[in-house]
């Protein structure tokens, strides 16, 4: 049913654009009207502290341009941006574009041709959802960059991350990496510059912490034989598990994991406070906070239900709207704007649909630290509601 | 001098300077619900692809439901309504007016509801594509007509049009009478109901003197004003001078003051809307026009005026005469 009584999930096309417009020298060339590039660009200071959006433009497509199909304005926006400084642009897909079966791909061949700009573009289908998105577009980046090369020892990649708090989380992971001695070689999230990704190749190992990220990692693994792991730890013991693998696939000694025994009781008591409360428990976010959570709750030995806020995962799909009628009672761990409409839930992640000013605070959701912030919110929510 | 173009030939398009997001406007969806989120009676649909509905979602309404339709295929490809249809009813149920709102891609696939029934005698379409008008600013005033058209005008004094605050004040306000339209969105709308009693004074434009001298009472101008005004004019006009005008209001002005015999060759002003375009149609054929003010005048009786107020306002005309006095001075 199309009516959405909540709002939606991010389109693939939204999503890519908030991958790509956090590199400064990545010119984003919106082909599409006037008024989508706005909303794009408003929607960067609601999620992230530092929005810039100066690289980000729009061919303002008219009447006119899609009746005669023109490109004139697309090659004129292109012109600017060279003007500007811009020497890799990504020509973003838009609805209008897929709809008017525009050939963006021919579009930016004959930018190649005409000029020396690096230019590349990514199908979107009109419905496909965030996640195809996330992942159309990492393939393109990784295959971009994927080049055989000899990878630097004890080096790894974070391929992954696309909200605020994944930045925080892959500090986190760089800093128990460091204490394997291993040293990061590009995070792709928190890399300062599109150029930077240049680097990729060169990671030994790839550590994936989105299963969009999954297909660009057997690209260098195909081409580089570079191995990857997937981090989706949520827990004390998933997290010793994570390095115990790393430490394997690197060649190096295990690390020493001494038990956190102040871990074990805190699960402790809340496995003490789930037998007393009984709480049915529906779990609704994508795929990598699913799987963190299932690793989270399985630990405790406790049921939940999980379902995936996109398609094509291996959790059941649901819309906000199915998951807001049949919540009831239950205690649900979702996005804030899904759990604003429900009695007794815990906002784990964001939908971006609620505005907050988001602040570098350590507020992982992720590992050891992750799970103790879990702990703490359902303690608290069934305790004190 | 290349920048400049005659005020017959601005073409009926949006105007591109530069591709920056920094030089783009609001989408006409994001105006409407903006213009409605404060009032406490009317719903809202919107119809579009997932980032119209994403984005529209972000507006708190106060009073009645901002929702959203997701095309499916069944729209896409089979050009299939119902199911927005029935979304309308159920919106509707709370008895509110509902503002169906047709974003770009319904509008180019030419997707329409079939509204004919009791039930939704209180809903109303207003296309809503991101990709026609000069301006997205000028889809107010067909909101305004679209939702004002459903109303009945009853027996009254007339009204002045500042701003409205709910679909039950437009309705009382909609009474016999003159009616004094200070902005340009309820222009049209006020407009559609001139052959049911109503008379409407355009304050949006500049008017002659003479104009203001016959409805001075009902505008509340004072005579020492438009005296004043045309000492003013009276100056420029004796002194043979051709001028040369930039600033936000210079295309009104040069319609005035053409009027008042009082020549302009170049008018600069800042962005095109569906109102300058109608302003360089009613101009003189010697008038050439730019729309960006980076644009320099060319040598002349050039007059660079920055006095601004509501357009077409008298007051407003007062502050640039005034201005243009002294700066001529």
């Amino acid at each position: 049913m199309g009516l959405k009584k909540y709002g939606c999930m991010p389109t693939a096309r939204m999503q890519m654009f908030y991958m790509t417009a956090q590199y400064p020298d990545l010119g984003i060339l919106d082909f599409s009207t006037r008024g989508h590039a706005v909303f794009n660009y408003g929607h960067l200071g609601w999620t992230n502290p530092m929005p810039s959006g100066e690289n980000l433009f729009s061919a303002q497509v008219s009447e006119s341009d899609l009746i005669t199909g023109s490109g004139k304005k697309l090659f004129s926006a292109v012109d600017e941006m060279m003007e500007r400084g811009y020497r890799h642009i990504f020509l973003m897909p838009s609805s209008i574009s897929e709809v008017m079966g525009i050939d963006l791909e021919g579009y930016a061949a004959e930018v190649r041709e005409r000029t020396d700009v690096d230019i590349f573009t990514v199908k979107a289908k009109l419905n496909a959802d965030f996640y195809q998105g996330a992942e159309a577009l990492y393939t393109a980046l990784v295959q971009g960059f994927a080049v055989p090369c000899e990878p630097l020892p004890f080096t790894y990649n974070i391929l992954g991350g696309h909200r605020y708090s994944d930045r925080i989380n892959h500090d986190y992971l760089a800093e128990l990496m460091g204490r394997l001695g291993m040293k990061l070689n590009v995070d792709v999230q928190n890399s300062p510059s599109f150029r930077e990704l240049e680097k990729l190749p060169y990671g030994q190992i790839n550590i994936v912490t989105n299963d969009y990220a999954l297909k660009g990692a057997e690209i260098l693994k195909k081409r580089n034989g570079t191995p990857y792991i997937c981090f989706h730890a949520l827990s004390m013991e998933t997290e010793n598990q994570f390095f115990s693998s790393v430490a394997e696939l690197v060649g190096m000694e295990p690390l020493n994991m001494e038990d956190d025994r102040q871990y074990e009781m805190l699960a402790e008591q809340l496995k003490n406070i789930l037998s007393v409360t009984s709480p049915e428990i529906v779990c609704y976010a994508d795929v990598d906070m699913l799987r963190g959570l299932e690793g989270f709750f399985t630990g405790l030995d406790y049921p939940a239900t999980y379902l995936c806020s996109h398609q094509k995962s291996r959790y059941p799909y649901a819309e906000p709207e199915d998951v807001i009628a049949r919540c009831g009672d239950k205690l649900l761990l979702s996005y804030d704007s899904v759990c604003s409409y429900v009695s007794k839930a815990i906002p784990i992640d964001e939908s971006g649909l609620i505005y907050r000013i988001h602040i570098p605070v350590q507020d992982h959701t992720v590992g050891k630290e992750g799970a103790y912030r879990l702990i703490r919110s359902i303690g608290q929510q069934l305790l004190h509601g | 001098m290349d920048k400049f173009i005659p005020a017959h030939r601005v073409k009926n398009l949006p105007l591109v300077k530069s591709y920056s997001v920094s030089a783009c406007g609001h989408c006409p969806m994001d105006l409407i619900i903006e213009e409605l989120c404060g009032f406490p009676d009317v719903n809202v649909l919107v119809v579009g692809v997932g980032e119209c509905v994403y984005y529209a979602a972000k507006q708190p309404f106060a009073g009645g439901r901002n929702w959203g339709f997701e095309l499916t295929d069944q729209e896409l490809v089979f050009g299939n309504t119902i199911e927005i249809e029935q979304a309308l009813r159920r919106i509707a149920d709370n008895g509110m007016m509902t503002v169906c709102i047709m974003t770009c891609i319904p509008s180019i696939m030419n997707l329409e509801p079939e509204l004919p029934t009791a039930e939704m005698e209180n809903c109303v379409i207003v296309k809503a594509p991101d990709y026609t008008a000069i301006s997205p600013d000028d889809i107010l005033s067909e909101l305004y007509l679209q939702i004002g058209k459903n109303l009945t005008p009853h027996p009254g004094q007339g009204q002045t049009w500042e701003q409205v605050d709910s679909i039950r004040q437009m309705q009382q306000k909609l009474t016999q009478g003159i009616h004094v339209v200070n902005q340009r969105k309820f222009l049209d709308f006020v407009r559609h109901f001139e052959s049911q009693g109503l008379t409407v004074i355009d304050q949006t434009v500049f008017h002659p003197l003479n104009y203001y001298e016959e409805n001075g009472a009902l505008l509340g101008i004072d005579q020492s004003d438009i005296d004043e005004m045309r000492g003013i004019v009276r100056r420029f006009a004796e002194s043979g001078a051709v001028f040369h005008l930039k600033g936000r209001h210079a295309i009104y002005l040069a319609n005035f003051l053409n009027e008042e015999h009082v020549p302009v060759a170049y008018a600069v002003t800042d962005g095109a809307d569906r109102y300058q375009y109608a302003q360089c149609a009613i101009a003189s054929e010697e008038l050439k026009v730019a729309f960006d003010l980076s644009v320099q005048l060319p040598p002349g009786n050039n007059l660079e005026l920055t006095a601004d107020g509501p357009w077409g306002n008298f007051k407003t005309l007062c502050k640039l005469l005034r201005e243009a006095n002294e700066k001529w001075a």
